[in-house]
């Protein structure tokens, strides 16, 4: 299980439960931030950078109130904004340009799903059509446009999005009756 | 403090699946941000998205590393952990008079609102790579927005006073996503200037012929 082998990097520093941890997501980590934009070799210094810091913050892992994937996805995804944040700006009228604010992102670390919830979710993840996990992917992992959306699946971006709704509501359904984290 | 308002206007799950997986662009990003620093209910949706995407990176087929990458991770383990908080923004004079940034914008140099319109001030808050661009406006009661045609979504966030389109009445905290293509005409009411946040994504083309010919000069 990856969530014991975050508990066994906090507990022990243990080395083989971090080479698992990194030869399972490392390469799906690199894959998210080649497709969200950074070039090969930048992709891989944040997926190693991602993995770094799950060694760093092992100890704040909690297998009772957020499954692996989540709290890892979470540190990458915080990856990502910072490589937007660092997108070179055009300022806005005449004024000097200037880093736009710290991340106060109300979903910071910090915040999860619990596990249980977040077993159900897989479990309705794999009942969904094949299709529509094939939205999700393309619609939260490509730095897409619209129109390109649009071409590449032959469908109106409407129609996109009503499925996407759809797909996002048997998720949601599937936590139902389930106790809120 | 006031008591937060009530939100009727909310982002589309879509929407906040793309913010949660680090999609969106800085714009819309700060835009949904200045949202959900006021609503609960898109704070636990947000919560889902961030579940979802951990399950669809599992999902996500693997890109081959380079040789030798768990090694050098392994070498890194020992490495104190780099500040990587990032550097505060320059002190900037505001000329924004009564208009105060949400708290996920503080810090963003306000440059001076110039005048769009009758009724209409304008300034470009920030442009990011990508076309991305977040726009702070303030109008007059009575006064429509500048229609315009544009591509991909346009997240507007209101942060004091309210407009009306075809959708609804749209007051503080309230967020209103418009497709591409939509024409909608949103028109500011009540008693106060309606200040939004507008993030837009690809290059705006003006519709009425009046904006038309200003466009060159306000490089929206």
């Amino acid at each position: 299980m990856l969530s014991e082998c975050i508990v066994a990097v906090a507990r022990t520093g243990d080395l083989a439960a971090f080479t698992t941890l990194f030869l399972h997501f490392a390469p799906r980590l690199k894959t998210y931030f080649v497709r969200l934009g950074s070039n090969q070799g930048a992709a891989e210094d944040l997926a190693q950078e991602t993995l770094l810091a799950v060694w760093r913050k092992a100890a704040l892992f909690d297998p009772n109130k957020a499954g692996a994937s989540t709290w890892i996805f979470t540190i990458a995804r915080n990856l990502q904004l910072d490589v937007v944040r660092k997108e070179r700006l055009i300022p806005g009228n005449d004024i000097a340009p200037a880093s736009p604010p710290e991340d106060r992102s109300p979903s910071a670390e910090e915040a999860f799903i619990s596990s249980e919830r977040e077993d159900r979710l897989h479990r309705a993840l794999h009942a969904l059509h094949p299709d529509l996990t094939r939205l999700l992917l393309l619609w939260g992992f490509q730095d897409k446009s619209h129109s390109q959306i649009e071409r590449e699946l032959g469908i109106p971006i409407g129609t996109v999005k009503s499925r996407l709704r759809r797909a996002l509501a048997l998720l949601r359904a599937s936590l139902e009756g389930c106790r809120d984290a | 403090m006031t008591p937060e308002p009530a939100i009727r206007h909310h982002p589309s799950e879509p929407t906040l699946l793309a913010h949660a997986t680090g999609r969106l662009g800085l714009a819309g990003r700060l835009v949904i941000e200045a949202h959900l620093a006021v609503c609960p209910e898109c704070r636990r949706s947000v919560r889902l998205m961030e579940a979802v995407g951990g399950l669809l990176l599992d999902a996500l087929p693997p890109s081959p590393l380079a040789s030798g990458a768990l090694e050098r991770a392994m070498a890194r383990l020992g490495e104190t952990p780099p500040d990587t908080r990032p550097q505060a923004a320059p002190p900037v004079s505001q000329h924004t008079g009564s208009i105060t940034l949400p708290p996920p914008l503080e810090g963003l140099p306000v440059g001076r609102l110039r005048w769009l319109g009758s009724g209409i001030l304008h300034t470009v808050l920030l442009r990011a790579s990508g076309r991305s661009t977040l726009h702070l406006l303030q109008v007059r009661p009575g006064v429509s927005l500048p229609r315009h045609a544009h591509r991909g979504t346009e997240l507007t966030y209101v942060i004091a006073g309210a407009f009306e389109d075809e959708i609804g009445h749209f007051g503080p905290g309230d967020l209103a996503e418009v497709e591409a293509e939509v024409r909608h005409r949103p028109v500011a009411v009540g008693p106060v200037d309606c200040i939004c946040l507008l993030a837009t994504s690809g290059r705006l083309r003006f519709t009425s012929t009046l904006y038309r010919l200003i466009q060159p000069f306000i490089s929206f």
